[in-house]
C-alpha cells in the first residue's frame, strides 16, 4: 500500500490489520456461513435434543430420556462429553446433528437481489395444456391446498409469497464408494425450491441441505432425525413466516408459506422414510399398491388396487399408539406400516406426493438387470461358435504327409480344424482345455510332431530287427 | 434398419410439429420408427406363454465373441459430443460399477443397436433355431426397454407420453414372461409401472429424479474431513 510514494491513510491500515488471514474468519465476517442449529442425538436411539444457551454458555441434556413406550424406562444414554475449547471446558454433545435452520435459509434468499421476483414468478403455473415442460406442470402441485383449503399456487392473487419444495432423504458412504474403504451411511436430508425455474433451481446454493443423518438408523430411528425438520416445515405452513426486510421489501417486509409438493426417496429410502416394510415382505413389497409378492408378475396395472391415505394414515397412527413392543409388531406385520414423521406435516399423502426415482427404477434397477442378467454382458457365455469341420481333401493330403514324417513347417499350413481331425484319426488324446479358450496351433503342432518322431523311430527300430539281407 | 436412428435424437433440431386429433395440442412427433414398435407391441400381444419352460434368466445372454464384437461397436461409434459413451470395456470388471448415467448411455444407443446388429442382422437365415428366435425376442424386448426409456425421460410429457411409456414398459415385461415363465421379478419390475401416473402428476421426470441429490451426496462426498464422522466438536 505504501509504494509509489502513497501513505496509507489510518483507515487503510485499520483494514490491513484487520483482514483475516483465515478462511473460515472471512467466511465468518462477511457472514456466509448457514444457520445451524446443533443438536445432541442419542447414539442408541437416535433421539435428538435442541440446545439451550444460558448467556454465553450453550448447554444440553445429559442424557437421554426417550421412552419409547409411556411405561418404559427412558434410554438413559449419557448425550454430552466434555471437551477443552479455548481453554475453556465446555460440554458438547457425543453425537452432535447440525440442523440448517429453514426460515434462515429462506430469508437469506430473499436478501438476494432479484430472486424475490423470481420466486414470485415461479407461483404462477401453466395450466392451460396437456404439455408439462416442469414439474410445476403437473396435477400435484395444482391441487395442492394450503391451510385456508385453497389452492396453495395461486399466483399473484396474494401478498404473502408461497413457495413449494421437493424433499429428499438419500444414504450414502461419507468414506467413498472404494471397495476396501470404510463402510458407513449417512443420511442426507436435502429441499430443492421449485418455486425456482430449472437454470437457478440446481445450483448448489439454491439447494437447502437440511441436515446430514450421522449414520441410517434402524426401525423407526430415522424418525427423531427428521422430526425437527418437519417441525419447522409444518409451523412454516401453518403460520407462514415473515421476514421484516428484504432486497425488494426493504421496509415493508415479506411473508412467506412453504410446502412440500413431493419427496423423492429411492426404493429402499422410502421404505425406510415412510416406515413402510421391506420389499421382501409377501403381503406389502409396494408403497404404492396392495399387490401381493405372489402377484409382482401380474402387469395388468390398471386393475392393481392403490394403496389409500386413510388406511395408511390409521394404521401409522394406531402403529405409534399401541402401548408395546409386541403390540407394534402386530401391527407391522398386518399391514406392513409403521410411524413415519413426515406425517407430521398435516398435509402428506404418501399415496400422490411420494414417487418411484426414474434413476434408480430405470437406469441402475430395469437397464441394469437387462444388461447384467438377461443379456449376461458382464459374464458372457463362453460357449464357442461351432468349429468349422476338416476339409476332406485337404485332411487326406496332410494324412499321407504325416505317413513321412514331415517337418513342423510342413504341418503349419494346414488349417486347425485339419490338425485336429488328424490328431483324432491318430488317437493322440488331445490335451484338457479350459472352458473359453480354444486349442491352439501350437499344441496341436507339438503333438504331432512328437507323433511323427515316434512312428519315424519305430520304423527305424522295426527296421532294425529284421536282418539285413545281404 | 429404420430402428436405428431411433433412440439418438439429434440436440436442438427444430422439428415440425404435429397437431394430435382430438386434443388440438401441437406435441413433437412421436419417436422416429414409432411404427416399428408398433409392430413389436401387436406382436408381442400374440405372444406364446408356455408354462413350464427349461429357460433361465441369462440362458440367452451373449457370448464372449458376440461381446468382443460390442466393443468394436462401442469404440466405432461416432456420436455427438455431448453424448458419453457407455466404457468400451462394457461388461468387463475393471471399469466398476457403472454409474446411472453410464446405464442411461448404454439403454440409450449403444447395447440396443449392438445386439440387433449381431443377433438379428448377422444371424439372417438361421431363424428356424430356437435359439435365434429367442434372440430375435430378445432384440425386440431390449428396443422395447429403451423405447419406454426415452418415452419417459423426455424434457417434455404429455398423456401421450405416459400412455406410450406404460404400454413399452408392459409389453418388455411381457416379452420376458413370455421368454422365462418362472423368472423372478425384482420389486423395480413392479415398481417401474407406478411411473406412468407420476408422469402425469408431476411432469418431465428431471424435475423428480434423484440425479440432483446425488449430486448433493457427491459434494458432501467431497467434503474434506478428518474421518471422523458424527464426533464434530464445536
Amino acid at each position: 500500500m505504501s509504494e509509489g510514494g502513497h501513505t496509507p491513510s489510518a483507515r487503510d491500515m485499520q483494514l490491513l490489520n484487520n483482514f483475516p488471514t483465515d478462511l473460515r474468519t472471512a467466511r465468518k465476517s462477511l457472514d456466509l456461513e448457514p444457520d445451524i442449529i446443533t443438536y445432541a442425538s442419542c447414539t442408541k436411539c437416535c433421539s435428538v435434543y435442541p440446545p439451550k444457551k444460558s448467556g454465553d454458555v450453550t448447554e444440553w441434556p445429559t442424557e437421554c430420556t426417550w421412552r419409547p413406550f409411556t411405561t418404559s424406562s427412558p434410554c438413559g444414554q449419557s448425550l454430552v462429553k466434555s471437551a477443552v475449547e479455548a481453554g475453556d471446558l465446555r460440554v458438547t454433545p457425543v453425537c452432535p446433528l447440525a440442523i440448517q435452520d429453514f426460515n434462515s435459509f429462506v430469508g437469506r434468499l430473499l436478501c438476494r437481489p432479484g430472486y424475490e421476483k423470481i420466486l414470485d414468478e415461479g407461483t404462477v403455473l401453466n395450466n392451460e395444456t396437456d404439455e408439462l415442460r416442469d414439474v410445476k406442470d403437473g396435477a400435484a402441485i395444482r391441487e395442492l391446498k394450503g391451510p385456508d383449503n385453497k389452492p396453495f399456487m395461486d399466483g399473484f392473487k396474494r401478498s404473502e409469497l408461497r413457495l413449494v419444495w421437493s424433499f429428499s432423504v438419500d444414504w450414502f458412504n461419507p468414506f467413498h464408494n472404494k471397495q476396501a474403504g470404510k463402510k458407513a451411511s449417512s443420511g442426507s436430508v436435502a429441499m430443492l425450491l421449485l418455486n425456482l425455474p430449472p437454470s437457478l433451481r440446481f445450483q448448489q446454493e439454491n439447494i437447502y441441505i437440511a441436515t446430514v443423518m450421522p449414520k441410517e438408523p434402524s426401525g423407526d430411528g430415522v424418525n427423531r432425525y427428521l422430526e425437527p425438520i418437519i417441525g419447522m416445515l409444518e409451523n412454516n405452513y401453518q403460520r407462514g413466516s415473515h421476514f421484516a426486510s428484504t432486497y425488494d421489501n426493504p421496509h415493508k417486509g415479506r411473508s412467506t408459506r412453504s410446502m412440500v409438493a413431493l419427496e423423492v426417496f429411492d426404493l429402499q429410502g422410502a421404505k425406510r422414510v415412510l416406515g413402510h416394510c421391506s420389499a421382501r415382505s409377501n403381503h406389502n413389497f409396494c408403497s404404492f399398491c396392495t399387490a401381493s409378492k405372489a402377484d409382482i408378475g401380474n402387469f395388468d396395472w390398471e386393475k392393481w388396487e392403490p394403496r389409500k391415505l386413510e388406511d395408511l394414515r390409521a394404521a401409522a397412527e394406531q402403529w405409534r399408539d399401541a402401548t408395546s413392543a409386541t403390540a407394534r409388531k402386530e401391527i407391522y406385520q398386518k399391514y406392513g406400516v409403521r410411524w413415519s414423521a413426515l406425517w407430521g406435516l398435516s398435509y402428506f399423502d404418501p399415496t400422490r406426493s411420494v414417487i418411484v426415482d426414474g434413476m434408480h427404477n430405470l437406469f441402475e434397477g430395469l437397464v441394469e438387470f437387462h444388461c447384467r442378467d438377461i443379456l449376461g454382458i458382464d459374464n458372457p457365455d463362453p460357449e464357442q461358435e461351432p468349429e468349422k469341420a476338416a476339409d476332406p481333401r485337404q485332411l487326406h493330403s496332410a494324412t499321407k504327409l504325416l505317413g513321412r514324417s514331415p517337418t513342423r513347417r510342413k504341418l503349419e499350413r494346414f488349417t486347425i480344424p485339419v490338425l485336429k481331425a488328424l490328431c483324432l484319426n491318430n488317437h493322440i488324446t488331445l490335451p484338457h482345455v479350459p472352458t473359453g479358450k480354444r486349442l491352439r496351433k501350437a499344441q496341436l503342432l507339438d503333438l504331432l510332431e512328437a507323433f511323427s518322431v515316434n512312428i519315424f523311430k519305430y520304423h527305424v527300430i522295426h527296421a532294425s530287427n529284421y536282418p539285413i539281407e545281404e | 434398419m429404420s430402428f436405428m436412428r431411433l433412440t439418438i435424437p439429434l440436440k436442438n433440431k427444430s422439428s415440425p410439429t404435429v397437431v394430435l386429433p382430438g386434443t388440438g395440442s401441437s406435441i413433437e412427433p412421436p419417436l422416429i420408427g414409432n411404427e416399428y414398435i408398433e409392430d413389436l407391441v401387436a406382436a408381442s400381444n400374440t405372444n406364446m406363454v408356455e408354462k413350464e419352460s427349461r429357460w433361465l434368466v441369462g440362458d440367452d445372454g451373449v457370448n464372449l465373441k458376440e461381446m468382443t464384437r460390442m466393443h468394436t461397436f462401442i469404440s466405432q461409434t461416432t456420436r455427438p459430443s455431448w453424448h458419453a459413451p457407455p466404457p468400451s470395456n462394457l461388461g468387463e470388471a475393471k471399469h466398476g460399477k457403472l454409474k446411472a448415467d453410464q446405464h442411461r448411455s448404454c439403454m440409450e444407443f449403444d447395447v440396443p443397436c449392438a445386439i440387433a446388429q449381431i443377433w438379428l442382422h448377422d444371424k439372417q437365415g438361421s431363424e428356424d433355431n430356437e435359439r435365434a428366435q429367442r434372440q430375435k425376442k430378445l432384440v425386440e424386448a431390449t428396443i422395447l426397454l429403451a423405447t419406454a426409456i426415452q418415452w419417459a425421460t423426455s424434457y417434455l410429457t404429455s398423456p401421450l407420453h405416459a400412455a406410450q411409456y406404460m404400454k413399452c414398459m408392459v409389453e418388455y415385461l411381457n416379452i420376458l414372461k413370455g421368454l422365462y415363465p418362472n423368472m423372478a421379478w425384482r420389486p423395480n419390475h413392479h415398481a417401474s409401472l407406478h411411473i406412468g401416473s407420476f408422469l402425469l402428476l408431476f411432469g418431465p421426470m428431471h424435475g423428480w429424479w434423484m440425479f440432483v441429490f446425488e449430486r448433493v451426496i457427491g459434494l458432501l462426498q467431497k467434503t474434506n474431513t478428518n474421518f471422523k464422522l458424527g464426533e464434530l466438536s464445536l
